[in-house]
């Protein structure tokens, strides 16, 4: 099964993930990466005779870089679409829940805070997601291709950046994390893309990934490594849990 | 020595305030008791018709106090969908004076509200406000600590505010007889079921709704004593009445009554006054231009008239500054439609009940 894997800099933690495993699936899955940093891949890319390519020079070279020489993407020559990144992340979530508390919040008592219903949570959900660069993508290959799309969203935030943000600590429950993925669900049905959720032995209090994922992660040129203080980007570690958990839901989805 | 009538300005005589006048050239219909400036606080509740006043108090800079602002990162679509930034605090539309007496006992005095849940659908709706939540709430918690937030907000705004806008809707509501607390509609409408063992019809009378207002007003007075009030009426006619009554008929009577009950307000204290909303959208010189082709919703043109004359005649014209507080932020679009600026009217999901039984399509 040839798969292509696209997105921004979260595909570091994936490819290196990948080399590890990649023997394991010889014969069975072969990946294709094709990644350009930041947003630059969701401004820099157009879709024609069902193949996205790109509309800049310096897109164009991230993607010759990633996928070991390919400069554009031809969805005939793939089973699936694997999706991650590129602005879709729960991080959207944090100026919400700095002012309100699920019932499920230690918050629970404090007038501070105002309550959000989980119905409202899922539509702020919704509305901070509906429009970010991995489903602008996705609306531009569903144009040309009616290809198998899985979407995986960018990696939880690591355990660490709760230090200094009391208002995640007390808001950490099954209620967020399930109406984060309700609400990525329902854009995903109107593109008919199956979501994909991060898989629990990374997660640690319901909407963080465990620290030790978050330790050492590489960025997109895989040489270098990202700051302490990043607790977006994962490291090679994750990336392996991450294909151990996605491929075969993929390659049953086949 | 000149009789009265010589002394008196052009807007006391019908034909140099009406007659001689395009409708949309008829000015000075209003003389403000309290003048609030943009440092004011203002709080507004009321029938359907009140938001309009919201929207246009943000749009001139007004310190429009909101007590529940949306959370971050909900589309202005989604926040009106949710009743965020529709009126100070997220009650609904409060159509009676009642029912305004009723949120402050519960809000200012603790006093308890009935444990009384509609659930629908595995959902649970708010008795008191049960189009608050498109789909109502998850769980009996979540419905509960959501009503708290809301009292903790009536409170919190009216103890701070300068001024508190109300508009008067109807005079019609539906009580539980045997506990004798008022809903905002009808049992069976939007949610729960029609119990008429349970569930009766009042049309509050002149003395009843007087009443209830003086007592609002006392009892906001008690936490804020130099607070003002202003009264408006809604133009909009009932969209179904169980008057047994044509529904022209009672329109007529729910809204004279109101009327009458602002006017006299205005009369009896020196802390109330009253806006004429109704008259510049009813009055036979706008010939009923001001309403759409249902002849009940309000158009755009009418809304605007009547904010234009409010802030004329306060202050003169006041530009519109633009300001919409609480904007999301995350949001890439965030397109402003002619829908979302449509008001929410519980009573008008009446009239689906209407049209069933008439047979429309």
């Amino acid at each position: 099964m040839k798969i292509c894997v696209i997105g921004n800099s979260h595909l570091a933690a994936l490819k290196l993930g990948w080399d590890g495993l990649a023997k394991q699936y010889e014969d069975k899955v072969e990946l294709f990466f094709f990644g350009s940093p930041g947003a630059t891949l969701v401004k820099g890319i157009a879709a024609n005779d069902s193949c996205l390519y790109p509309t800049k020079g310096s897109v164009k070279q991230h993607l010759y870089n990633t996928s070991g020489g390919m400069t554009s993407i031809k969805f005939a020559e793939f089973d699936a679409i694997f999706i991650t990144g590129l602005g879709c992340k729960f991080d959207h979530l944090f100026e919400t829940l700095k002012t309100h508390k699920t019932t499920s919040s230690t918050y629970h008592q404090d007038a501070a805070y105002k309550t959000i219903s989980v119905s409202c949570l899922i539509q702020v959900c919704v509305d901070q997601q509906k429009n970010v660069g991995i489903f602008r993508v996705i609306s531009l290959i569903r144009t040309v291709s009616d290809i198998p799309i899985y979407l995986l969203p960018c990696p939880l935030p690591s355990k660490a950046c709760s230090e200094d943000r009391p208002f995640l600590v007390a808001n950490a429950s099954k209620k967020v994390q399930e109406s984060f993925y309700q609400g990525l669900s329902s854009i995903c049905k109107l593109y008919s893309v199956t979501l994909l959720t991060q898989p629990e032995n990374t997660v640690t209090d319901f909407i963080f990934t465990k620290e030790i994922f978050s330790q050492g992660s590489a960025r997109l040129n895989l040489t270098t490594i990202h700051s302490d203080t990043d607790y977006a980007h994962m490291n090679q570690e994750y990336g392996k849990e991450i294909l151990t958990h996605v491929l075969p839901i993929i390659c049953r989805g086949k | 020595m000149k009789n009265p009538y010589e002394e008196m300005p052009a807007e006391a005589f019908w034909r140099t305030a009406v007659a001689d006048k395009q409708p949309l050239s008829i000015t000075n219909i209003w003389k403000p008791r309290f003048k609030p400036n943009t440092q004011h606080k203002i709080a507004t509740s009321g029938s359907c018709f009140a938001q309009h006043i919201s929207k246009a108090l943000i749009a001139r800079g007004y310190s429009w106090l909101d007590g529940e602002p949306a959370p971050q990162g909900l589309a202005s679509e989604s926040r009106q969908a949710f009743n965020y930034g529709v009126f100070s605090f997220r009650t609904g539309n409060i159509y009676t004076a009642a029912l305004l007496k009723q949120w402050l006992k519960w809000a200012l005095l603790k006093q308890p509200v009935p444990d009384e849940v509609w659930i629908k659908a595995g959902r649970y709706y708010d008795p008191f406000r049960p189009a608050i939540e498109p789909d109502g709430f998850c769980c009996l918690e979540e419905l509960q600590a959501s009503r708290a937030d809301t009292l903790a907000a009536i409170t919190e705004v009216l103890s701070s505010c300068k001024l508190f806008i109300f508009t008067l809707g109807l005079t019609e509501a539906w009580i539980n007889s045997k506990l004798g607390f008022v809903y905002p509609m009808c049992p069976g409408t939007v949610a729960g079921e029609f119990d008429e063992a349970l569930h009766s019809f009042v049309n509050f009378n002149y003395y009843q709704i007087r009443s209830d207002l003086r007592e609002s007003f006392d009892l906001i007075k008690k936490i804020n004593p130099k607070i003002r009030f202003l009264l408006t009426v809604s133009p909009v006619p009932l969209t179904a009445t169980a008057s047994n009554n044509h529904v022209l008929v009672a329109t007529t009577y729910s809204k004279s009554t109101l009327r009458a009950v602002a006017g006299d307000l205005v009369a009896l204290r020196p802390d109330v006054d009253y806006f004429p909303s109704y008259e510049l959208i009813t009055g036979f010189p706008f010939r009923g231009m001001f309403y759409k082709d249902n002849l009940r919703s309000v158009s755009a043109e009418g809304v605007d008239f009547v904010m234009d004359s409010f802030f004329a005649c306060l202050n003169g014209n006041a530009p519109i500054k633009d300001f919409i507080p609480s904007a999301p932020i995350a949001c890439p679009t965030d397109d402003i439609s002619e829908e979302e600026n449509d008001v929410i009217c519980e009573e008008e999901m009446l009239a689906v009940f209407g049209a069933k039984e008439v047979g429309w399509p």
